[in-house]
């Protein structure tokens, strides 16, 4: 038994680019480089020259690609450490002899050999780490942009500007795309996936809370987000052994101490040529060790005694591993080891070669989502990061809340600026840079933990400025260009995209995604979208429609009425419905990257396929039209359950990323606006006037009837009908088509009354035309009904219809005129109106061709097209014609 | 989309609302024509009332001169909007909303119990 190790490095450091004399910011750079990311090349090139199997990642952020690549400070990087070493050189002699000689001499020569071993490399660390990868060793991957932090920006697309800019740079370097992406301090809010997703990455480092709270729950540590990327949580004990200050191996006594450096030891005077601007500062040589807890007096330091300590805490990690299994992920600041823990690279080392001992060499994340990721449970995930409490308390407070409202306000003018054609390029590139710069989350950790806040507001400030100057006109791109040169291949207007406008005329290529669609009619919903798919085509728009295929039926694409219908393969069952929906959306996200694009518009039908119209929009910025037919507060009064609350959420998502919102009625609008504050269009449903029944129902009764039609549940108050036959006047009988969970207890009611229930069961539509046009009427009785498609119908078929009058039903009819409405849940008064229609059949059969003209006229489907098609573009809907009875029967036969 | 972050802006203002903790949020303002007088914030959980903000699903603040301001003792994993505005003959008259966001559903964690990372800064 052993883990499988997924070893994470994240690097990263804030741009700091001089443009003049020396600053001291511009040292963490070269201690970086010397401290760690040469050190760590060194262990990782002597595994591969020694045949050591090993596997890890690494995180190169692009300000850090940047630097690393910039000659000009590359050359400076060398001078710093050059100098440092006639420090080390010096200070080597003055400790020839007595406790310190070895820890000098082990500074001289080691800065002695950063320097050769860059010159040797041609100043170029980026071609070390490349080959790494290259021999499969190391996957390399990259941050999001300027280490921006992504949950607290305030618009899409200065996330994806940020993923877009990480993203290119790392393919300016490397040659290709990465397949992960560093979050900045793991910080991640439900929907980010859909922003990775779009940019091609499969995979993220998230914090250990945020998979342990994932939605349906998860066991394990990696869950697949509704957007298709990994998540990969950080396991707390192999973050403990390495990272804890008071357990952890950094805190071992023999190790070197980090805080007793010459810089502040030495007499000012002796110092005085490595300091900056007389400033006391670190200088890289550290003569102690960590010797013991506060107050003890510092003992010198011993490299010997230090290398044994770093075997036997790689030979403990090892063993921790091989008493586990599963995926142990261990992501952590590249700058730990080195920078802060000195022996950290060489237990790097020592620990891939103790783990070969035993037979394990760890796993780069995508080999394991390759081998293992098709298992990886789907779920969401809370908003969380890795900082203190695992939220954004850190990156948002008093001490630092200042700088969000500004970074938001520039944020908007960028977008603003992307529609000036005039705007020169590298204006708007520089405009860019310094944008990306100020949303570093460099300056708002700074300034919370208080270490250097001048600086960081400093920077902020300046970039800030520079930014209003340039958009304004007043400051020339080359005068910054040089200092704040991060990205140097960015193009803005390719970074902060655009979503190409919907045409204002002429046909539109629309694509729908729906759960249901004939002959799968779970609900009114895949008649809905059947039928306004055959009415915009019929008007000359190009649809799709994706779908799920029916249960045990094989995925394919027919051509419906001039439709094109992709019926995707169901996933298997999973247990929990919710992450069925999540891999459902999946699959149709898939099948949608494969057809011709580009689309104008993805409209979802409901939460159910939500994800994958949030996950299209941002892949192609599409716009996105959510057509919202009921609610799940609606449905069930108030949100109780977690999976109410889920799907609460889902719709809350949904309204929330579409750029137009339409529902099926009055009712049903005022419902989503109170309960997501969105603006909602309403479009009603629309109805095809059916043929005549050839044949009469297969059964006959001792005499009338009255028709229901749906699923059986709760709200569809079926069980005030059977009661209602109980109240009456006249005997009548009552025939229930459709299924539900409530058959059995509607069964039971129904033998109150024996002989007079019948249920039918699922029926066909032509069963359904027939048993409806010979119906006495048809009764909806719902309790709860955002629009009431069934009601609808009946109108349609001429026959006389009895409503509930509730939501969108008590909208469609007018009472006495075209239908009868009841109080919903009032026996009495559906009794009162059945016994109305049998003993008033000249009146009834009046209403009931008063419902025809209705549904007709009212609800024909070339007007709900046009009115589609209006808030597709974001028009208002046009004026058009009445449509007569005669059009309705020409459309649906087109 | 972000679940945490919502910005609004119209002729008369600017609002943004963030998430900062699982039951805190952080709202600014920055003013237009119009000084807003109250600050609103409705819980949209769809919870039953007894389970949602302050027991009645919204909590309305008084504003003097600040622009900015700390939302605390909220729920976890509930979902929040907000609207800046005033109180006209005993109704409130919202003048711009952001949101919903929606706080973390984590529990509640001691800040000290596991290590933040170290910093490079």
């Amino acid at each position: 038994m052993a883990a499988d190790l997924a070893f994470i490095l994240h690097a990263h450091l804030p741009y700091v680019r001089p443009a003049g004399k020396e600053i001291l910011e511009e040292r963490w750079l070269y201690e970086a480089v010397a401290e760690s990311y040469l050190p760590l090349l060194w262990g990782l090139e002597r595994l591969q020259a020694d045949g050591v199997p090993f596997r890890m990642a690494l995180s190169l952020s692009g300000p850090l690609l940047s630097m690393l690549s910039d000659q000009g400070l590359m050359a400076r990087c060398r001078a710093h450490l050059a100098h440092i070493a006639e420090l080390a050189e010096r200070e080597a002699k003055r400790h020839a002899s007595g406790p310190f000689a070895a820890a000098a001499a082990c500074h001289r020569d080691r800065y002695i050999a950063l320097v050769h071993d860059l010159d040797r490399r041609g100043h170029d660390l980026v071609t070390g780490f490349r080959r790494l990868q290259d021999a499969g060793l190391v996957e390399l991957f990259t941050a999001a942009g300027t280490h921006a932090y992504l949950p607290l920006l305030g618009t899409d697309s200065a996330r994806m500007a940020h993923v877009e800019a990480a993203l290119s740079e790392y393919e300016r370097h490397f040659g290709r795309r990465p397949a992960g992406l560093w979050l900045p301090e793991c910080a991640y809010a439900p929907g980010l996936d859909h922003v990775l997703s779009a940019a091609g990455i499969r995979w993220f480092v998230a914090d250990t809370a945020m998979v342990a709270a994932a939605y349906p729950p998860v066991d394990g540590p990696v869950a697949l987000s509704p957007g298709g990327v990994a998540a990969l949580a950080r396991d707390t004990q192999a973050s403990r052994q390495v990272w804890d200050a008071k357990h952890g191996y950094p805190g071992e006594y023999a190790y070197r101490e980090f805080y007793k450096d010459v810089g502040y030891e030495l007499p000012a005077a002796e110092i005085a040529p490595w300091l900056v601007d007389g400033v006391r500062c670190d200088t890289g040589l550290k003569f102690y060790r960590v010797t013991g807890g506060e107050g003890v007096t510092k003992e010198p330091y011993r490299p010997e005694v230090a290398l044994e300590r770093v075997r036997d805490h790689a030979r403990h990690f090892a063993e921790l591993l091989t008493s586990r299994d599963g995926l142990v992920v261990a992501p952590f600041d590249a700058e730990l080891f080195g920078h802060w823990w000195f022996e950290g690279p060489l237990w790097i080392e020592a620990l891939f070669r103790e783990m070969a001992a035993s037979g394990i060499c760890g796993v780069t994340p995508s080999a394991w989502l390759a081998e293992k990721g098709a298992g990886v449970p789907v779920a969401r995930l809370p908003a969380g990061s890795w900082g203190d409490g695992g939220d954004y308390r850190v990156w948002l407070s008093s001490q630092n809340d200042w700088l969000w409202p500004e970074v938001h306000a520039a944020e908007r003018e960028m977008e603003a600026l992307l529609d000036r054609a005039e705007m020169p390029g590298p204006t708007i590139n520089q405009a860019a840079r310094e944008l990306l710069l100020a949303e570093a989350s460099d300056w708002p950790f700074i300034l919370y933990f208080q270490t250097a806040s001048n600086y960081a507001r400093e920077r902020v400030k300046r970039h800030l400025d520079r930014f209003k100057g340039l958009v304004s006109g007043q400051y020339s791109p080359t005068r910054y260009r040089p200092e704040d040169g991060v990205f140097p291949t960015l193009n803005a207007r390719a970074l902060f995209r655009r979503r190409p406008p919907v045409p204002s005329d002429g046909p539109l290529r629309v694509l729908m995604l729906s759960w249901e669609f004939p002959p799968n009619n779970v609900g009114g919903l895949g008649r809905h979208v059947h039928d306004l798919g055959v009415a915009l085509t019929a008007a000359g728009h190009r649809v799709h429609v994706i779908t799920v295929a029916d249960p045990g039926a094989r995925p394919g694409v027919e051509e419906l009425r001039g439709m094109r219908v992709h019926r995707v393969a169901r996933p298997p069952e999973t247990g929990n419905f919710l992450a069925w929906v999540y891999r459902l959306n999946g699959v149709m996200v898939q099948e949608a990257t494969r057809l011709p694009g580009p689309f104008d518009v993805v409209h979802s039908h409901d939460w159910l396929t939500g994800q994958a119209g949030m996950a299209l929009k941002a892949r192609w910025g599409t716009v996105l039209t959510a057509t919202i037919h009921a609610t799940e507060k609606g449905r069930n009064g108030t949100i109780r359950e977690p999976i109410q609350q889920a799907i609460h959420e889902e719709e809350w998502l949904l309204t929330s990323a579409a750029d137009r919102v339409i529902t099926v009625s009055q009712a049903m609008g005022r419902e989503v606006a109170e309960s997501f504050r969105v603006s909602p269009t309403v479009i009603y449903n629309g109805v095809d006037l059916p043929e005549p029944a050839a044949t009469p129902p297969p059964r006959s009764f001792d005499g009338p009837y009255f028709f229901y039609i749906g699923r059986l549940v709760p709200e569809k108050g079926v069980h005030v009908a059977i009661e209602a036959l109980g109240r009456m006047a006249n005997r009548a009988h009552l025939v229930i088509a459709g299924k539900g969970p409530m058959e059995g207890e509607l069964q039971r009611l129904a033998q109150a009354h024996p002989d007079q229930v019948h249920f039918l069961g699922r029926v066909s539509e032509a069963e359904k035309d027939s048993w409806l046009q010979f119906a006495a009427g048809g009764l909806v009785p719902s309790l709860y009904e955002p629009f009431g498609i069934v009601a609808l119908e009946v109108m349609a078929a001429g026959v006389p219809v009895i409503v509930g009058n509730t939501g969108g039903l008590a909208e469609i009819v007018t009472h006495g005129s075209d239908g009868i409405k009841a109080s919903p849940g009032d026996a009495g008064e559906l009794a009162a109106a059945m016994d109305w229609i049998l003993a008033q059949p000249a009146d009834a059969a009046a209403l009931g061709a008063a419902g025809r003209a209705t549904a007709a006229g009212r609800f024909g489907w070339q007007a709900i097209a046009l009115e589609t098609a209006a808030v597709y573009r974001g028009t208002p809907a046009p004026a058009h014609a009445p449509v007569t009875p005669d059009d309705m029967v020409a459309a649906t036969k087109r | 989309m972000s679940a945490t972050t919502a910005v609004a802006e119209n002729a008369a203002m600017r609002l943004g609302v963030m998430v900062r903790t699982n039951t805190e949020l952080f709202v600014y303002w920055q003013p237009g024509r119009h000084p807003a007088s109250l600050l609103r914030v409705s819980d949209l959980t769809g919870r039953p009332p007894e389970e949602s903000l302050d027991g009645r699903g919204r909590r309305d603040v008084v504003l003097s001169q600040q622009v900015s301001l700390y939302l605390k003792d909220l729920l976890p994993g509930h979902m929040y909007f907000v609207e800046l505005g005033d109180e006209r003959d005993g109704a409130f008259q919202p003048v711009i909303g952001a949101g919903p966001v929606q706080t973390p559903w984590l529990p509640t964690t001691d800040a000290s119990t596991f290590p933040a990372p170290y910093h490079r800064s």
